[in-house]
């Protein structure tokens, strides 16, 4: 089953059958995890860096941001039986206007804590496809762990 | 004839916008007008009464309480508010529709359109700025030249794309190379063969280059710049073009606008469109 995972959210799966997919990721970025031997996964769809912002909405919504997000899921999959040796990790996302003149670059914060907290977590991340003008939809097929991107119109795996 | 004047000329040929919307607008910006007489030539036009209550009590207007009549509306939202609703209805199920010439799947347009609109309002909050009423009815109106382009014309995406990229220019400046028009110009005709008042033109027109903007526009056109460029990086309503647009340093200053400012709007913006988008569906306005 296709599941889909909205803007601030992420979902896990162990069925086989289903698929993981984020859409229209630009600034925002999606992180997929993926444990090969318990064949688990997830998805999550970060829209900032950090939750200080507003702790508030960091209670009611943690998906929102990468420092109260990414922990929660990694935790989740632990819970599930998900190794962290074992953990595969694949980045989208973090997409810049053309020239914002240097005032928000949201998209380079995401990237930049998003890899700080996984290098944390001793999680590498194996690729990533993030940066440029172009929004992007990213896939998570729980069978395999495969992970695809659509963006402009072309596909490829990640 | 070069590009420029077909797309010119086809923009003769689109649908009117729903004539009794138009008068009813055309009375709301005459000072002369009382408000309970507009509020009763609404209620004579049974559809547009149906969509406008319909958008007015979604949460975002109403909060909590239940409008039933546009009497009510009226004086509980204020006339400001019942412009933008009638103009909301009335570009509601055209921007529904997928627009192929930007890759835009249905409803993303519309979404981009609301988001932009609540963006602007959110950004005035944040930044405790005097937003002027037309903001937000800017924010629904600033793309609605990609429609024309999009579906009345279906241009050709792949030679501006790839002019974008190619020489890293925004996305706007590549149209008008190719087309010898961008959607901002090509939205800004359409409304003046609307009969839109300048308030709402001339942002519109100026959405992608606000330092252009006649000075009694620029705030307006300062918000809906930063407004629709906040959506586009949070990936609402982002077709084939992507974010390769630019925000302009000066709106950024006129505003005075940081980072912090950016981030308390995105964080709340999702569950604000929400609010507005509750009560709606593809094909629920007609």
């Amino acid at each position: 089953m296709l599941l889909t995972v909205g803007i601030s959210d992420m979902k896990i799966s162990s069925n086989p059958e289903d698929v993981l997919v984020t859409y229209s990721l630009g600034s925002c970025v999606g992180i997929a995890i993926y444990d090969p031997l318990q064949k688990i996964g997830g998805l999550i769809h970060c829209m900032l860096p950090l939750s200080k912002v507003d702790l508030e909405k960091a209670k009611d919504v943690p998906y929102m941001f990468v420092d109260t997000g990414l922990p929660l899921m990694l935790q989740t999959l632990f819970n599930m039986g998900a190794d962290r040796k074992r953990l595969v990790a694949k980045v989208a996302g973090g997409a810049v206007l053309l020239d914002d003149n240097g005032m928000f670059r949201i998209g380079e914060r995401n990237h930049i804590v998003v890899r700080k907290l996984l290098w944390k977590n001793n999680i590498l991340i194996s690729s990533e496809d993030v940066g440029g003008t172009l929004a992007r939809t990213m896939y998570l097929h729980i069978i395999d762990g495969k992970t695809m991107i659509k963006s402009a119109g072309k596909e490829y795996e990640l | 004839m070069n590009s420029r004047e077909k797309i010119i000329e086809k923009i003769k040929e689109i649908p009117a916008f729903p004539t009794n919307s138009a008068s009813i607008l055309n009375k709301i910006n005459n000072p002369e007008s009382h408000i309970l007489d507009i509020a009763k030539e609404i209620e004579t036009d049974p559809t547009l009464t149906a969509n406008v209550l319909k958008l007015a009590n979604s949460a975002y207007f109403a909060g909590h309480q239940t409008i039933s009549t546009i009497r009510e509306a009226v004086i509980l939202l204020g006339i400001n508010r019942i412009q933008q609703l009638i103009i909301a209805t009335a570009i509601f199920p055209t921007a529904v529709k997928p627009l192929q010439g930007y890759d835009l799947p249905a409803g993303e347009l519309i979404k981009h359109l609301i988001g932009t609109a609540i963006a602007s309002e959110l950004l005035g909050k944040e930044l405790k700025g005097d937003v002027p009423p037309h903001t937000f009815t800017v924010g629904l109106l600033h793309d609605i030249g990609k429609i024309v382009l999009g579906t009345f014309i279906e241009i050709d995406p792949e030679p501006i794309i790839k002019k974008a990229y190619d020489e890293r220019l925004s996305f706007e400046k590549a149209e008008k190379e190719i087309l010898g028009i961008d959607h901002s110009e090509v939205g800004a005709l359409l409304m003046q063969a609307w009969n839109f008042p300048n308030v709402l033109i001339q942002p519109v027109l100026y959405h992608h280059e606000p330092d252009k903007a006649p000075r009694e526009y620029q705030l307006v056109t300062d918000y809906v710049h930063i407004a629709s460029n906040l959506c586009l990086e949070c990936g609402i309503g982002s077709g084939i073009d992507g974010l390769n647009y630019s925000n302009n340093i000066n709106s950024i200053e006129r505003l005075n606008i940081d980072m912090r400012t950016v981030e308390s709007v995105i964080c709340k913006l999702i569950g604000e469109i929400n609010t507005f988008m509750e009560n709606l569906k593809t094909g629920d306005i007609t």
